[in-house]
């Protein structure tokens, strides 16, 4: 799966939007904007759904507190079955699946695919169930969102490991007719969810997220590798083993101390995730990535880094040779969504002209998320000329806001 | 069995892969220095899958007298042999060919392109517009992805029946005849020596080893090798049509130039490099055990 999405319009965005253009007013203006949401909420039909209720509470309240927005999910996706026979990777990026919050997810599946692919399917609903009960609000501290995102994998879990026998095994299921229950099949999950204030990054296994902020590459998540000191400390504390069988491995076998599924490795390889919260900064923050071990085994986040912000400055370049007259033709080569390899993504609208004739900001930003989607492609290749023997799924995250009209 | 009849066949498909392989590096030194015309390129795109294809009618009119040769085939040396699946090369191996191939130089030019100095190179590797196998994009890539999934599927499918065929040795139409056959024996060493049915069943089977076969035999022998047959013809398919989709609806002309002819030069490679040290083996044995394996020594595709 390669996919460059330019923009994602969805209509919560589409009303935030109108209503930031008439922010000039402060609070008078919002409070009246804020009357006219709640009308129109008044209005709307079948509001009985208590699911969708919340949502709109959420909604309002973070009308009333929060002045910026995240705008629309912009990204570059390439997921690749490689130098393997088997892909058991899975991607999932859901465009507003919470009111103003991205959801991307990357799982590197093992075993089979399955677990992999129930993630890449249900995560995103499960966590954003998880917010709505919770109330969550962008604006809340780190602890809530921790526990948001621990209810959610642990949620996770529990249907990946009964996931066998209820939902549809995926097509290129292979262990579908040999274990009515498999229990030595398990995936990583690296989740972002990107909102106005806020990064939540979510991690459980080897997959990573790594942020560029200022130049620099920071992780945003740990790998959980069986001889990374307090990982072993509690698998040995949990009366567990890890013995180095070709890396090290708990009890000689699996090569992560944390992953969703692998119910038989319980409760040494446990699918807690380690959260983080980081604060956006407007103006530092370029770009984030997600990507499984089959990028990082061969490339680091430095270079990749690299990769991504030579991409923009490439782009940057050729805008200013092309002159700001024309208009953007080169090939924004955009896939279907979810079309085979076990991958999926959300029901973004495609949109390839980068919305025609736009404002120099607009048209800026456009070659931003064009240079995304050529990024996720070039460090795909790059992971593949650099012999990785992995699937190899890359997610770019364009960070950039538009100014503000 | 006309052995004289397949190795002539092979030979000639060498004979043309060598001819083939000039052409395609031509074309794609043409293609590079920008001489050749899209409409050139695909001519010679077109001419090679036509090679291919046409090795693949000849192969299906030869099967059917005797399948089995082509799963073990006496031209090809010991090491084509060891590699090969279902009588050719695995048709995932494209897929991997192509993402060894167009990643050469990448490391050069990603140098080139983090550092600033973004020429012409450097631009190529992120804005590929009709370039060569190093400027694959993200479109082809995901329909190179596909590809790969269903080729690795029908593989496992064919491979799958591959399994339950020599599986099927142990079964009806051979072993009951094996079983009979053991019996009958037990019969006769068990009757006294000298009398006259006795000596019939020894003449019979004495008969019998001389001429290798008899009917009932035959017929069972030749319903694995009709199933060889029908197998080699289909892994032939997908071979083929894994390598046209890669070549005419995935990779630009020049793209395919340069793809088929790094399988070409590959494949002429193995066939060379494996009979040459297989030569040099053979010459230590004695003379009678180099006699069976002096042989053209050629792969098929």
């Amino acid at each position: 799966m390669a996919e460059i999405c330019s923009e994602v319009v969805a209509p919560a965005v589409a009303e935030g939007k109108q209503g930031a253009e008439c922010d000039a007013g402060g609070r008078a203006a919002r409070r009246r904007r804020m009357e006219i949401r709640r009308l129109r909420l008044a209005a709307e039909r079948g509001a009985d759904e208590e699911a969708s209720r919340k949502r709109r509470k959420l909604e309002c309240r973070r009308e009333e507190e929060e002045d910026v927005e995240t705008g629309p999910a912009r990204y570059g996706v390439t997921s690749v079955c490689g130098r393997r026979r088997d892909m058991e990777d899975a991607v999932s990026i859901r465009p507003e699946f919470l009111p103003g919050h991205h959801f991307f997810g990357v799982f590197d599946g093992h075993g089979c695919s399955h677990v992999a692919t129930s993630c890449g399917e249900m995560m995103h609903e499960i966590v954003a169930d998880e917010a709505l009960s919770t109330g969550l609000l962008d604006g809340d501290g780190e602890e809530r969102w921790k526990g948001v995102m621990e209810r959610s994998f642990a949620r996770m879990d529990a249907k990946a490991v009964g996931s066998r026998g209820s939902s549809d095994p995926a097509p290129t299921c292979r262990c579908e007719l040999q274990l009515p229950k498999c229990d030595h099949v398990g995936s990583t999950a690296v989740v972002a969810v990107v909102g106005p204030r806020h990064l939540v990054v979510s991690n459980c296994g080897d997959s990573r997220a790594v942020l560029c902020r200022g130049g620099a590459a920071i992780p945003l998540s740990s790998d959980h590798k069986p001889d990374r000191p307090d990982e072993l400390e509690r698998i040995q504390a949990a009366g567990g083993r890890v013995i180095f069988w070709d890396g090290a491995r708990v009890f000689g076998v699996l090569a992560m101390s944390r992953a969703i599924g692998d119910s038989y490795l319980k409760p040494f390889v446990i699918s807690d995730p380690e959260v983080r919260v980081v604060e956006r900064k407007d103006g530092e923050d370029e770009f984030l990535i997600l990507a499984s071990d089959g990028l990082w085994d061969v490339v680091s986040n430095e270079v990749a880094c690299n990769v991504v912000r030579s991409c923009v400055r490439g782009n940057a370049k050729r805008r200013d040779d092309r002159g700001r007259s024309s208009p953007t033709s080169n090939l924004s080569p955009r896939q279907s969504s979810g079309s085979g390899s076990g991958s999926s993504s959300g029901d973004e609208a495609p949109n390839d002209d980068c919305g025609g004739a736009g404002s120099e900001s607009d048209e800026e930003s456009c070659e931003v998320d064009k240079a995304c989607g050529e990024a996720a492609i070039l460090l795909t290749k790059l992971a593949l000329a650099r012999q990785t023997s992995d699937n190899v799924s890359v997610v770019v995250v364009n960070l950039r806001r538009r100014p503000r009209p | 069995m006309d052995m004289t009849r397949y190795f002539a066949c092979h030979q000639q498909w060498i004979a043309g892969q060598e001819a083939g392989l000039g052409e395609l590096t031509a074309a794609a030194a043409n293609a590079a220095a920008r001489r050749a015309t899209e409409a050139e390129l695909r001519a010679v795109v077109e001419r090679c899958l036509r090679g291919y294809e046409e090795y693949a009618t000849t192969r299906r009119a030869m099967a059917p007298e005797d399948g089995a040769a082509f799963f073990a085939p006496p031209w090809c040396t010991t090491f084509e042999k060891a590699v090969l699946w279902l009588g050719g090369c695995r048709p995932s191996l494209s897929i991997r060919l192509l993402y060894c191939v167009s990643s050469e130089g990448l490391e050069a030019q990603l140098q080139e392109f983090l550092s600033g100095h973004g020429r012409a190179g450097g631009d190529d590797m992120i804005r590929p517009t009709g370039s060569g196998l190093l400027g694959i994009n993200a479109m082809q890539l995901e329909q190179i992805n596909n590809l790969h999934g269903r080729t690795i599927h029908e593989e496992g499918i064919l491979s799958e029946r591959l399994a339950s065929l020599q599986e099927k040795i142990a079964d009806r139409p051979l072993l009951p005849i094996v079983r009979e056959r053991e019996q009958e024996r037990a019969r006769a060493a068990a009757l006294p020596r000298g009398s006259a049915s006795s000596n019939g069943l020894v003449g019979r089977f004495a008969a019998m080893g001389l001429a290798g076969v008899d009917a009932e035999v035959d017929a069972a022998m030749e319903s694995y090798t009709a199933g060889l047959a029908k197998l080699l013809e289909e892994a032939d398919q997908l071979r083929l049509s894994t390598t046209r989709e890669l070549a005419t609806e995935i990779l630009t002309p020049r793209q395919a130039v340069e793809m088929l002819a790094a399988a070409k030069q590959l494949h002429l490679s193995i066939c060379d490099w494996s009979r040459r040290k297989e030569g040099a083996q053979s010459a230590l044995l004695p003379p009678a055990a180099t006699a069976s394996s002096s042989s053209s020594g050629r792969p098929n595709a």
